[in-house]
């Protein structure tokens, strides 16, 4: 059975907006992130995975279905969309229940899906917590539990991290690799850490073109050999800034620890590093930025 | 999978308090409009009256409008309702002119004579009243003059053809009043003379408040940002609209049904103290032929309006059709039918005329059952479009009435 | 004073047009619908208190509603002006709306040689309509649901309409069609308090949520 999910020159207009470019990308099983800065296009491939929007040109295939059959892809797939909430008013059990039916499923399925799936998001105390009086992490918890009630071959989380407290954070993100045991799991983000810590996999967006993808071993090797440590002063600082991408800083009294990209080591008393994910994605999106 | 949301849908309403406020209102309506109808008394011969009623006889039509006519003459203050409110018109020097040609054609009488006779009339008081149509007119030309007067007054006159009849006030007399008790008791059975005003009382209500829960229903996904979620289950489009509007007409209909049993035992009690045979079935078919169209309509037409707009532009909508439906009945303000949304009967007993009225109301009753099953259609149509990302078409509709809600 | 005057000018374009478009149509279509023309103070009176009150429903509802998001509220609640000062600002946006709208109908009435007391009438005018939108504004406050807050100002005005002078007592909308002026005391009176209370509820109960 296929299991992938393969885009094929994808673009999308809203308007005059383009906020897909000819994207084409094939999505393996297991955890899959996509990054990009807020507006880069991923919501909206997202949904359009979702079939909640259409591609205007292109082809999408979802397990060897053709995404406009709705219906089958909609058996197939679950979503969770940025900010889920649900009816204030409805309880916890009620919430799964609702779209339990929605999504196809009998009484008895939901009966015995419902208690396993809060069970898996550690809500099985929380039958009777009406959705308005949930904290957000509940909510996303929530969320994930319902989107995978019809047990998807496909699951699609939309920022599923922002806002969380870092416990929750990392609570989530276990989690998610959890279900991602058997099936496609795409989480979009642009908080880098959750890609690093989790996915094997990725694609980065910028301004809706498709800039990178492959494992994360292949974006660590491309800024390999350019990431660099140097101890500097304070007062060196912005004209360092000025020169380099700085990923990131260390204040050490009157001196400073800079991270810092650069094609060549022409910075005295630098000393090469290995990049981590965040040092690659910088490097990538500011090669991006000078074209 | 459709009668397993459909009952959640019901549930969801069991748990508005927008419902419970639908009940407590229909419920003071009822109990402030419906408890102080009495019935037809028995006539006995050598009272002193038995009310008024309106003449069919055309004569009596025309001597009746041209009583109002000179009265409305003598003081230029001519009473019209172009859209249900009062809109009393005074006339020009020149507009005056014409209908003094009118009435001089009316009375076959010239000008300067029923001037005189007209101020005599006024000026003392204990003189009769001496004005009648000539022989000359027929009913014929005394409607091509009316409608010439009405082009002079403007719109909703007492001129106008539907408004001719209630110019010609009689007094009732007893066989008359007779026969209307015995249609009371044998023809209405007692029962359906209340089944009408009941469906009457109530329609006013019903033409306003389910619009409240079309837009409810629509807002509270909007609000909750449950849309996403709900657009990428499996379900399909018809059954989620389908399911939520069907919860929305029963849940709303069965408070009228069980109010429809009080006034039922009401009326039954009232039937059996008179003797009559009562028919115990009236109500439900009132409430099913008479008020459900209306609470669909309604309901439906703020639901698609609100799945179109994402705004409450329904609520505005809805309270304009409202004003208009129930304020338009002005003319008659008792007995009105047309293709009106509220169909008026506001008066027990009228067997007669109810009969007469009928057939209209048989045909206003479908037309408004099936404008509301087409709004459900195109709301199906709408929410697929959405759903599948239509937001070509649709995202600058909603985008105009964002603001708004 | 600046600042106020910049969060009136935003709330007039964000909060209020719509519905300005709407009273001015209202107003619009008045004369095709009733006499505007040599009417006497009763006449007037049933314009100003069956038609012009329902301006009270539209201009005051949507004080609360640009903030019926609660991220919105946490954002505008989180700057320097409290919310009480936007929703207060916002009333008395509301209140100045609704008076020069009104003015303007009934100078357009007196134009037309319709006999009343000007002070009267846009008393009763404003009477009504603060009693009428304080009560959409109170259900607002406390049930946070736009349906249901309209729905129970138009539907007193409708029992109004019914069987409602035997019963509403001194809160009877229409009394000045039957020459009755002193009930719009009571009307005003009560309309302030609930658009008092309505502000109240909602800001402090929205404090509170902060707090939990």
């Amino acid at each position: 059975m296929n299991t992938e999910i393969v885009l094929k020159n994808v673009n999308k207009f809203y308007g005059k907006n383009q906020a897909l470019k000819d994207i084409s990308l094939t999505i393996p099983n297991g955890m899959f992130g996509l990054l990009g800065r807020n507006g880069a296009g991923k919501t909206t491939l997202m949904k359009i995975l979702a079939t909640l929007h259409n591609a205007d040109t292109g082809k999408v295939m979802i397990c060897g279905l053709d995404v406009e059959e709705r219906a089958k892809i909609r058996d197939k797939i679950g979503y969770l969309p940025q900010d889920f909430t649900m009816y204030g008013t409805m309880s916890v059990y009620e919430v799964m229940d609702y779209l339990g039916t929605l999504a196809g499923l009998k009484k008895k399925e939901r009966a015995l899906r419902i208690p396993q799936m809060l069970d898996k998001v550690n809500l099985q105390n929380n039958y009777k917590t009406k959705v308005k009086a949930m904290s957000g992490g509940m909510r996303r918890r929530l969320g994930i539990a319902q989107a995978l009630l019809n047990n998807p071959q496909v699951l699609i989380v939309d920022e599923p991290t922002a806002g969380l407290d870092p416990e929750e954070r990392v609570r989530f993100r276990n989690l998610l690799c959890e279900i991602a045991d058997q099936r496609i799991v795409i989480l979009s983000t642009h908080i880098v850490g959750d890609i690093e810590a989790t996915c094997e996999n990725i694609a980065i967006l910028h301004e809706g073109e498709l800039c990178f993808s492959g494992k994360v071993s292949e974006l660590l090797n491309i800024a390999k050999g350019k990431i660099y440590i140097a101890e500097i002063s304070k007062l060196e600082l912005e004209e360092m800034k000025s020169k380099y991408i700085v990923t990131g800083m260390l204040t050490k009294g009157s001196k400073v620890e800079v991270r810092f990209v650069s094609e060549d080591n022409s910075f005295p008393y630098a000393r090469s590093v290995e990049p981590n994910v965040e040092d690659a994605y910088l490097y990538l999106m500011n090669g991006k930025e000078k074209v | 999978m459709f009668m397993s949301l459909f009952l959640k849908e019901c549930k969801i309403w069991c748990k508005s308090i927008l419902f419970y406020a639908y009940i407590i209102i229909l419920f003071f309506f009822y109990v402030t409009q419906m408890r102080s109808e009495s019935a037809i008394k028995r006539p006995r011969p050598g009272e002193k009256e038995y009310g008024i009623t309106y003449s069919e006889n055309n004569s009596d039509i025309m001597n009746g409008t041209l009583k109002v006519l000179l009265n409305e003459y003598y003081n230029n203050k001519f009473v019209t309702y172009p859209m249900g409110f009062y809109k009393p018109v005074i006339l020009s020097a020149n507009e005056i002119k014409q209908v003094e040609k009118n009435i001089s054609k009316l009375t076959g009488i010239t000008e300067k004579d029923w001037k005189e006779k007209l101020d005599h009339y006024y000026e003392s008081k204990n003189i009769k009243w001496s004005f009648y149509i000539t022989k000359d007119i027929g009913y014929n030309e005394f409607l091509s003059i009316m409608s010439d007067l009405e082009k002079v007054i403007g719109k909703g006159s007492k001129y106008s053809a539907k408004a001719l009849k209630g110019n010609a006030k009689i007094a009732k007399t007893y066989e008359q009043a007779l026969k209307e008790y015995d249609e009371f008791l044998k023809k209405d059975k007692v029962t359906r003379a209340y089944a009408r005003v009941f469906s009457d009382y109530m329609g006013i209500v019903l033409a306003i408040l389910p619009a409240f829960f079309g837009v409810a229903r629509v807002l509270q996904d909007k609000r909750s940002n449950a849309s996403a979620v709900i657009y990428s289950k499996k379900c399909s489009s018809i059954i989620i609209v389908l399911s939520r509007c069907l919860a929305i007409i029963v849940m709303l209909f069965i408070p009228v049904l069980i109010l429809s049993c009080f006034s039922l035992v009401e009326s039954l009690y009232i039937a059996k103290t008179m003797g009559a045979a009562p028919d115990y079935f009236v109500y439900l078919k009132f409430c099913i032929g008479w008020l459900l169209p209306i609470l669909m309509f309604v309901s439906m037409l703020s639901y698609f309006i609100t799945e179109l707009t994402n705004s409450i532009l329904a609520l505005l909508i809805n309270s304009g059709i409202w004003f208009v439906s129930v304020f338009l009945g002005f003319d008659s303000p008792l007995i009105s039918v047309g293709w009106n949304l509220v169909p008026r009967f506001n008066i027990i007993g009228m067997h007669g005329m109810f009969q007469e009225i009928f057939p209209q109301l048989v045909k206003n009753r479908i037309l408004y059952s099936i404008l509301g099953v087409f709004m459900i259609l195109i709301s199906i149509l709408i929410y697929s479009i959405k759903r599948e990302g239509g937001h070509k078409f649709y995202g600058k509709i909603s985008q105009n009435f964002n603001n708004q809600s | 004073m600046e600042r106020y005057l910049k969060i009136s000018i935003i709330n007039l374009k964000i909060t209020f047009l719509p519905h300005i478009l709407v009273i001015l149509f209202m107003c619009f279509i008045a004369p095709f619908i009733m006499g505007v023309q040599n009417l006497q103070p009763d006449q007037v009176a049933k314009i100003v208190e069956s038609y012009l009150s329902l301006f009270g429903i539209i201009l005051f509802l949507p004080v609360f509603i640009p903030d019926m998001n609660n991220n919105i509220r946490d954002l505008i609640a989180s700057k320097k002006e409290s919310m009480i000062t936007h929703h207060c600002i916002r009333v008395m946006e509301a209140l100045i709306l609704l008076f020069l709208v009104g003015m303007l109908f009934l100078f357009y009435l007196k134009s037309g040689d319709c006999r009343f007391l000007i002070e009267k009438m846009s008393y009763s005018l404003i009477a009504n309509s603060i009693f009428l939108g304080g009560m959409g504004m109170l259900v607002f406050a406390i049930s946070n649901q736009v349906a249901f807050a309209y729905m129970i100002p138009i539907t007193y005005y409708i029992i109004c309409y019914g069987s409602g002078k035997k019963y509403l007592g001194n809160f009877y909308l229409f009394t000045m069609q039957y020459g009755s002026f002193q009930e719009k005391y009571y009307i005003f009176v009560l309309g302030l308090i609930m658009i008092t209370t309505a502000i109240i509820v909602r800001d402090v109960k929205f404090n509170l949520r902060k707090y939990k």
